[in-house]
């Protein structure tokens, strides 16, 4: 068990001891090494708002101590951190907002008043006096940490990257960017980062649940079980989770198939007072993943009789469609829309359905009418562009990614889609300069890079070796950026085989591991295998295809003929 | 998003078409390079009506077809029955359904060495309405004259050629009647022994049943959402058939002992049998549809073991099976090995494998420039020097299987053209658009071809068979083009047709290797003289290397002109 993970047990034993304390962050940092890791900033967590604020009257004395500007009214600074310990906030506020008529470049007073901010639950406004901070002095860390973390409670993670990415250069700042930088990447599906991340943040991870939780999610994408079994544990433990912990909580332990653990925190979550919403639609949801279909569905029909919400009636359309009852299916996808007609989940999910029992022109229609309530809905219009570009109907799918793009300047992508209909389109020039501008746009997007790679590789006359070479390093990009995506090693692999056999071996290897059934990866693997003299895993992965494609002949056979067997002489 | 990101991948990367059960992956064309702008000196004019092959190969209706069976046609083949010198021609049939015409036959024409032929289907003993597959021709009884194999959906026919214009069915009396009905598909005569007497492999596609087949639409029975006729896949795979001769004009069947019975099942289609891994013993490709097709290795013991996947010739380069139909085999690379071009479905690429000299190949498609061209379904090919600049080219034909595609989707025509591909050197191809004469525009739902030379003019020709017409028979004139020498062999240690001996021609900085096959291109025989471009060199060294294993070796041999080169007794250079 890492460093990490013995911290995160001890932290749950105490938290178990300590369950009516919810100290939060502040718990956490009591135990940390040295007095400069307590300046932990505000603690994170959607739903650690109150524990969040609790932490901040314990942290932000040592927080505006240390910042290195000489507090020019220190005893209105004084006053206000008094009124902040004695619970006034209001009074707080006012008292440093005076600070700042006299002087409006105090930076000490822009923090306080963005952090007083933060307290009474507007983030929003107080990132305006951290920018406002930043703007005077781009090097005063108090404000930047404090905005990262405002950012990061509002969901603006790209901008709380940036910011964090700032402060991992800062000693005093390190463990704490590590800290939220390493949910960002978790939340964003960067696992290996994460977890490298979060274990840099050394002891704090133990006092932030929201921190964990990411921590144990990571763990098991990087094939880490049994460490992300051990912090899953201590979580469970821990009598400070809030309802929204506790629901994560529940899903990373479904993600790691701890089924029963993850229905245990769903009726932790149940108990409290206001419960989280939707959290008959996760247990259906772990019981499904579970394989106890028949419970799942016996639930989601009750529920949906007595509370029909549309989560819940997505949910019984796919449980009753993989039961066979598609007509039940249906009517229930149906009436989520009925039941909210304004959100576009409902129609993207019907129309899916339809083109899986191959009615494609109805499902242009649902969305449409969709469109016809929410004519600005970006992703009801990338879903049509889907939808057409599977009919082969590049140009109408090229209006649908044109238009939302139009919409959505910030999200990559329609601007991918849109590429790759021209390319279907034959527009290749277009569709690549399309792809190169949208990885110029969207630097961290790895699938951004990965596509233009792709499109870069297949449209090239012969062997093109500056082609070849920017394909190669778009490839490598999204596989920095995301080392879990399969597709990118396999490409990558093949780019190499020729010319970097033993490099190329091991990242058709990582994509064979990431996913076994990736057949191309694999008859790669295999033929690099053989020519370098490694006769017998080639041959052991040529078996292996031979037997799978053995497999699914047999299992396409027409009903009538599978009982046929060859006679001897047929 | 993410599920829309998956989906996104989709649509940009290969996969196997949903609906039907033929394996394509709706790729898009490569972009094509800057052409190169050189003149090609060959030009094909047809002349099949004015040289008198008037009969159309019958094969299921011309407008729909309700079984796969209807689709698939026939080979043809280059023969010299008579041993007269001059090439004549066999166009095979197929029959229908409802009823086929009368008179529906394959047909033989007999050269009249003037550019034109002579019907002789009847007179020769051939007249028979059959669903005809392929046909492999060689001297199986070494009696001097070559005689036929057809397969066939139904029974399976061998006729022996009686050496005086006339053939006999001799099926039975060689042991070869099936007491099932099969799908008779590739075939080929092989001495797979080396004991100087041609064996027989058969290659099947399925096992059908007019009675137990689903009719169009039924199912998955769809193309881009259009009803067609089911299959392959979902229908039940057969085995293929390997038979020894045993000498005295009749045949064992071994394919159990010999280890093909073993392979894993698959829809076989063409068979190529050659020394593709350079160890002087035959081995058998059987081109597969929709299955990973299938390499035997001689073992050299009178069994075969299966390394289509070791090998590198069963997939593609994405590890996923193609509609394996059509095989060319030559030495494309001027590498002294045996390479394969093999054609496959609308919407993905044929494949050029390219072999190392040990019996391993590459997928070579990409780089080769063969990935401009996606647009067809493609059935016969060769790898055929067709200017005579000593750089083999190819050949393929094309015509779709869906008649009734066209009137919903008119990108996806039923009578398409023939394609061809210049060889540029260096392993890189450039389709010819227009360069090679009107015949290769003409459009005609095509299956089989055979390249040979029926006017002795020192080129190659093509005879290629469409459905429900009468067949091309594409003349090259060349203009201006290079020198060429056409190698006659014949066998005596060896089988009389010597069948299976490779011959590699050495011409300036240059060297090619052929071999003598028995089946190539699509279910078709090709004239087995082998022909050499050799661009401006006006000789040549031949080596020659018997099946049974003795070599000869003839230094300075005169550029245009047939050889004509018989297998000493002795084996020793001569």
């Amino acid at each position: 068990m890492g460093t990490t993970a013995q911290a995160v047990s001890r932290a749950g034993r105490r938290s178990a001891a300590h369950s009516g304390n919810r100290t939060g962050a502040v718990g956490g940092a009591e135990h940390s090494r040295s007095s400069r890791d307590r300046r932990s900033g505000l603690p994170s967590g959607s739903g650690g708002v109150a524990s969040a604020r609790r932490a901040l009257l314990r942290v932000l004395p040592l927080t505006i101590l240390a910042a290195a500007v000489p507090l020019i009214h220190a005893a209105d600074s004084a006053t206000g951190l008094e009124h902040l310990r004695a619970g006034r906030v209001d009074e707080a506020l006012a008292q440093f907002k005076g600070v700042l008529e006299g002087n409006p470049d105090d930076l000490a007073a822009l923090n306080m008043v963005g952090a007083i901010l933060c307290i009474r639950n507007e983030p929003a406004s107080s990132i305006v006096y951290f920018e406002r901070a930043l703007r005077i002095s781009p090097e005063f860390v108090p404000a930047r940490k404090n905005l990262a973390i405002a950012q990061f409670d509002l969901g603006r993670l790209q901008s709380a990257e940036a910011n964090l990415l700032e402060l991992l250069g800062v000693p005093e700042a390190r463990m704490q960017a590590s800290l939220f930088l390493g949910m960002i990447r978790s939340e964003s599906g960067r696992h290996s980062d994460a977890v490298r991340l979060l274990e840099d943040a050394g002891d704090l991870i133990a006092g932030q649940p929201r921190a964990l939780i990411a921590y144990a999610r990571s763990l098991q994408q990087v094939g880490r079980s049994n460490n992300a079994g051990e912090v899953l544990s201590a979580l469970q433990a821990r009598g400070d989770l809030t309802g929204p912990d506790l629901v994560d909580l529940a899903q990373v332990a479904a993600a790691a198939e701890r089924y029963d653990e993850a229905l245990a925190a769903l009726e932790r979550a149940e108990a409290l007072d206001p419960a989280p919403e939707g959290l008959g639609v996760r247990r259906i949801a772990i019981l499904a993943a579970a394989g106890q279909d028949e419970e799942a569905l016996a639930l989601a029909r009750m529920l949906a009789n007595e509370v029909p919400d549309r989560r819940l009636l997505s949910r019984l359309a796919g449980l009753e469609e993989s039961a066979g009852n598609l007509d039940a299916s249906i009517l229930a996808l149906r009436r989520a829309i009925q039941v909210a007609p304004e959100n576009e989940d409902g129609y993207i999910e019907l129309s899916e359905f339809c083109v899986r029992y191959r009615n494609p022109e109805l499902a242009l229609e649902i969305l449409d009418l969709g469109l016809n309530r929410r004519p600005a809905s970006y992703r009801l219009l990338v879903q049509k562009g889907i939808t057409l570009g599977q009919g082969q109907r590049y140009e109408a799918a090229r209006k649908a990614f044109s238009d939302a793009v139009g919409l959505r300047a910030d999200h990559s992508v329609a601007l991918t889609a849109l590429a790759v209909t021209l390319i279907h389109l034959e527009e290749v020039p277009e569709a690549l300069e399309t792809l190169r501008t949208g990885t110029e746009r969207f630097p961290e997007d790895f699938y951004v890079h990965y596509v233009y790679a792709f499109a870069v590789d297949r449209s090239r006359a012969g062997r093109d070796r500056g082609q070849e070479a920017l394909s190669e390093k778009h490839f490598r990009i999204a596989i920095k950026l995301n080392d879990r995506f399969p597709s990118a090693y396999y490409r990558l692999g093949k780019l190499l085989a020729e010319k970097e056999t033993a490099e190329a071996i091991r990242n058709l290897e990582a994509a064979v591991r990431l996913d076994p059934s990736l057949t191309a990866a694999k008859y790669q693997l295999g033929q690099l295998y053989l020519d370098s003299g490694r006769e017998e895993e080639g041959a052991r992965l040529m078996r292996e295809i031979g037997e799978t494609k053995q497999r699914e002949l047999e299992e396409e056979q027409m009903p009538q003929f599978r009982a046929v067997k060859a006679a001897p002489n047929q | 998003m993410h599920s829309s990101r998956r989906e996104l991948l989709a649509l940009l990367a290969p996969a196997l078409a949903s609906g039907q059960g033929v394996a394509t992956r709706n790729v898009r064309a490569q972009r094509r390079a800057e052409t190169s702008g050189r003149p090609f000196a060959a030009n094909f004019v047809d002349v099949a009506a004015r040289a008198g092959l008037r009969h159309p190969t019958i094969y299921g209706p011309a407008d729909h077809k309700d079984y796969i069976v209807e689709t698939v046609g026939c080979g043809c083949a280059f023969l010299d029955y008579d041993n007269d010198g001059w090439m004549d021609l066999l166009v095979l049939s197929g029959s229908r359904v409802a009823g086929a015409p009368r008179g529906t036959s394959s047909r033989l024409y007999r050269n009249n060495r003037n550019g034109t032929f002579t019907d002789v289907t009847e007179e020769a003993g051939l007249l028979r309405e059959l669903w005809a597959s392929a046909v492999t021709v060689g001297d199986y009884d070494n009696d001097g004259y070559d005689d036929l194999f057809i397969s066939a959906f139904g029974q399976n026919v061998l006729y022996r050629n009686n050496g005086d214009g006339t053939f006999e069915d001799v099926t039975e009396a060689a042991g070869l009647v099936d007491p099932d009905t099969r799908w008779g598909a590739g075939c080929a005569f092989v001495d797979y022994d080396r004991d100087g007497h041609l064996d027989l492999f058969v290659s099947n596609y399925c096992r059908f049943d007019f009675d137990n087949v689903p009719g169009p639409g039924m199912g998955t029975c769809n193309w881009k959402g259009v009803p067609v006729h089911c299959g392959p896949r979902g229908l039940p795979f057969s085995r293929h058939s390997l038979y020894r001769n045993n000498g005295d004009g009749t045949f064992r069947e071994v394919s159990d002992e010999a280890g093909i019975a073993k392979a894993r099942p698959g829809y076989g289609m063409t068979v190529a049998a050659a020394d593709f891994d350079n160890d002087g013993w035959p081995d058998i490709y059987v081109a597969c549809d929709s299955t990973p097709s299938l390499l035997f290795r001689n073992r050299h013991d009178g069994t075969f073991e299966e390394v289509g996947l070791l090998r590198g010739v069963a997939l593609n380069e994405d590890g996923q099976e193609q509609a394996g139909m059509g095989v060319g085999v030559a030495d494309f690379s001027l590498s002294g090995d045996l390479d394969i071009f093999k054609t496959h479905f609308a919407d993905d690429t044929n494949i050029l494998y390219v072999n190392d000299g040990s019996g391993r190949f590459r997928d070579r498609t990409l780089e080769s420039g063969l990935a401009v061209e996606v647009r067809y379904v493609c059935w016969g090919a060769g790898i055929v020097d067709l200017d005579n600049d000593g750089l083999p080219d190819i050949f393929y034909a094309t015509g779709n299987i869906y008649p009734e595609i066209e009137a919903k989707l008119p990108e996806y025509p039923f009578k398409t053209p023939n394609v061809v591909f210049r060889n540029l050197g260096g392993g890189r191809l450039e389709q010819l658009l227009n360069e090679a004469g009107p015949a290769m525009a003409a459009a005609h739902s095509s299956r089989g071809c055979a390249f040979g030379d029926f006017d002795n003019d020192g080129d190659v020709d093509i005879l290629v068979v469409n459905l429900n017409e009468p067949p091309s028979l594409l003349r090259n004139d060349i203009d201006g083009g290079g020198n060429w020498l056409k190698v006659k062999l014949v066998g005596t240690v060896s089988n009389r047709s010597a069948i299976g001996a490779r011959v590699t021609c050495a011409y300036g900085t240059r060297s090619q290797a052929q071999e003598v096959m028995s089946q190539s291109s699509y279910y078709s025989c090709n004239d087995p003289r082998l022909h050499f471009g050799l661009g401006d060199e006006t000789s040549a060294t031949l080596r020659v290397r018997w099946p049974r294993g003795g070599t000869q070796v003839l230094d300075d041999v005169r550029a245009n002109q047939i050889v004509t080169i018989r297998e000493p007794t002795e084996p020793d250079r001569s």
